[in-house]
């Protein structure tokens, strides 16, 4: 039994198809074709599908596709890509913050959503704010700093 | 693809949510976060019939003040009570438990009341809520009834909710602001992690006495529980060393842990003792402070 939805991923009105029991990480991954949202546990412990409802960071392996009808969802192609990388993703990129790069994207969203509400976070409040972000090759270190340079340029205007 | 439900409904009432419960009894399945109960599914490998979905009934998504309680509507998330203004000034050791659980993604969507229905003996929103004498809401089409949390939860995972009921709020009443909270967790992390002990004390101090009290310990019992000896020794008494003391010991004394992957009985009942006094210890701190 399948279903007609309308979603807005990435501010683009997408038509799906789905089954009542989809989760919005499998149709963002499968119908959608956008593969930046990564699968870890299906469990909501890991963040690697990590995507932005409404702004704010949830887990998409938890969520049935049907309840984000009308919502906007944006997951990290919406924010930037390889030809043209948002700030966060450049600097991440130049401080080492990113190995393997599978948590990645779930970090980047989850930091975006922290950074959009406390611009110049301490080191606490970014380990509040990413304790739902896992990565296995232990980038930690470098993601705080990143996420410190990007606080900093921000007070001192710099891009 | 293993599809856990064959039908997902979301309902704009509470009236039509009864209705589908009515009709469908056992074979549906609330919703709101989801964030335990779709975990519970895969774990179980489980097939649903129907999926209930509360997050769209706008009567059920509002935390309501008047002058004698708050009221927490079934599909508030955690983040919104986290962020409430008002609220975390009237019950800051809610809001302290609140912050422990899990991490932002899971809070963005998961509920109080979930954390609630879902009885966890380990259920951190449920000790604070414990200590300030909530109550649960239940709604089902014949009536709508509200029963002290103490008597809501029957054993792990079970409560008094009937499969054809739904509960619709918690409703805190609302004390003098004489009142001190604290709550404590012991998890293996800082986040992510369940409680390996959780205690909550809420004391009422006017200059240094302790009018009354409510000391609530879980993860070491069937069912998160009060003690009402630890209340008792502080009642009447000012908050001093031989008097904490003593409440933490009946605390360690009426819990009953299990040992499992996250601790042993006997290390479970010596952090109980450990964090009721870091509780009370705390409490007595705001006191001073007040004066």
């Amino acid at each position: 039994m399948q279903i007609d939805v309308t979603l807005f991923i990435n501010d683009t009105e997408e038509k799906v198809l789905v089954h009542p029991a989809d989760l919005l990480v499998d149709v963002i991954r499968e119908r959608l074709g956008l593969l930046g949202t990564k699968i870890g546990c299906r469990e909501g412990e890991c963040g690697a599908c990590t995507v932005l409802i409404d702004g704010q960071p949830v887990n998409a392996c938890l969520v049935p596709v049907l309840r984000v009808r009308g919502r906007h969802v944006q997951t990290i192609e919406g924010l930037g890509c390889a030809e043209t990388p948002q700030r966060l993703q450049r600097v991440f990129s130049e401080e080492g913050a990113i190995q393997c790069g599978y948590c990645t994207p779930g970090l980047i969203l989850a930091t975006s959503a922290l950074l959009n509400h406390n611009p110049h976070p301490t080191d606490a409040d970014i380990q509040y704010a990413l304790a739902g972000n896992l990565c296995r090759c232990g980038t930690y270190t470098k993601v705080f700093e990143a996420i410190k340079r990007v606080g900093r340029e921000q007070k001192t205007g710099g891009i | 693809m293993r599809y856990r439900w064959n039908v997902y409904e979301i309902p704009t009432s509470v009236e039509d949510a009864l209705t589908i419960l009515s009709t469908n009894g056992s074979n549906a399945k609330l919703i709101a976060g989801g964030t335990d109960l779709l975990v519970k599914l895969e774990h179980e490998d489980a097939k649903i019939q129907m999926m209930v979905d509360l997050t769209e009934i706008q009567d059920l998504s509002r935390v309501d003040e008047d002058e004698n309680c708050w009221t927490i509507g079934a599909a508030v998330t955690l983040s919104e009570l986290e962020h409430h203004p008002v609220l975390s000034k009237f019950a800051p050791h809610l809001i302290d438990a609140i912050r422990t659980i899990g991490s932002v993604q899971i809070r963005n969507v998961a509920t109080l009341v979930g954390n609630v229905t879902n009885a966890s003996p380990a259920a951190d929103g449920v000790l604070p809520l414990l200590t300030m004498d909530a109550k649960v809401v239940i709604a089902s089409m014949e009536c709508k009834r509200e029963i002290p949390l103490q008597s809501f939860f029957k054993g792990p995972g079970i409560t008094q909710c009937g499969p054809k009921e739904l509960v619709v709020a918690m409703k805190i009443p609302k004390k003098s602001r004489s009142w001190l909270g604290a709550f404590e967790k012991l998890g293996a992390r800082c986040s992510m992690a369940i409680s390996i002990v959780n205690v909550a004390v809420n004391l009422d101090v006017v200059k240094g006495i302790v009018q009354d009290a409510r000391v609530a310990i879980g993860a070491v019992a069937p069912t998160p529980m009060l003690v009402e000896q630890a209340a008792d020794v502080l009642r009447g008494k000012p908050l001093n060393c031989s008097e904490m003391d003593r409440a933490a010991y009946f605390a360690e004394k009426a819990s009953a842990p299990m040992s499992d992957l996250r601790g042993s009985a006997s290390y479970r009942r010596k952090m109980v003792h450990s964090l009721t006094l870091k509780c009370l210890n705390r409490i007595k701190a705001k006191s001073e402070l007040k004066q």
